[in-house]
């Protein structure tokens, strides 16, 4: 046990492997790749995904893109990351727009979950469980 | 493609009610359909029960309390 919390995973890239699924259906189930985005307030997936899913709508929201300002829907979805062995029910977003084209996005949803060290000399990630 | 304004109506009643809701249920999760407040709980887990057991086609708005509205306001806090 660390300063940090429990251990839990080193990676050597800021891509991380999951799945979302629909909250309740499991089986449906979508295997995917995403980044670590600090700067992200959720997990962020695109709209075809979730229509895929059915995930279930749950309210609308502006949000501020590196293209500017797009109405996004909030889902409820669960998602898995074996390699965190962390697994929840939680919000994820969606913008309204099908030509949104940025790679799934890890957020503060999922991040805030872990304290993280990002070791610049070695450029690797290392996810230790929040013990408060 | 979603609508925009599909949730506009319980959008208008969860920011109408936002200040009595922030003081007398901080950290929980507001469930409105049909432009009326239908529960207050304290898990999004607890919430999805209450949206599995409507319909599909009615749009259930969830949205917690304290997300974007307790995060922001430290400066106004420290200033008080």
């Amino acid at each position: 046990m660390s300063l940090l919390g429990q251990f839990v995973a080193e990676f050597s890239t800021p891509f991380l492997d999951f799945s979302v699924s629909h909250h309740i259906r499991e089986r449906a189930t979508i295997p995917v790749k995403g980044i670590i985005d600090t700067g992200a307030s959720r997990l962020c997936i695109p709209n075809q995904m979730s229509q895929q899913l059915g995930l279930r709508p749950i309210r609308t929201t502006p949000t501020t893109t590196a293209s500017g300002i797009v109405m996004s829907t909030i889902f409820v979805a669960r998602v898995n990351f074996p390699d965190l062995n962390y697994s929840e029910t939680i919000e994820v977003m969606s913008p309204d727009t099908s030509d949104y084209q940025a790679p799934i996005l890890i957020g503060m949803s999922v991040l805030r979950q872990f304290n993280i060290w990002y070791h610049g000399g070695l450029e690797t990630w290392s996810f230790y469980r929040r013990q408060d | 493609m979603q609508s925009r304004d599909r949730f506009a109506p319980e959008t208008a009643l969860f920011e109408a009610m936002l200040p009595e809701l922030m003081a007398t249920n901080p950290h929980k999760w507001f469930v409105a359909w049909d432009g009326k407040l239908q529960a207050v709980v304290d898990t999004l887990d607890d919430a999805c029960k209450i949206l599995d057991q409507q319909p599909e086609d009615i749009d259930v708005m969830v949205r917690e309390i304290s997300t974007e509205q307790l995060r922001l306001p430290l400066h106004f806090a420290s200033a008080k």
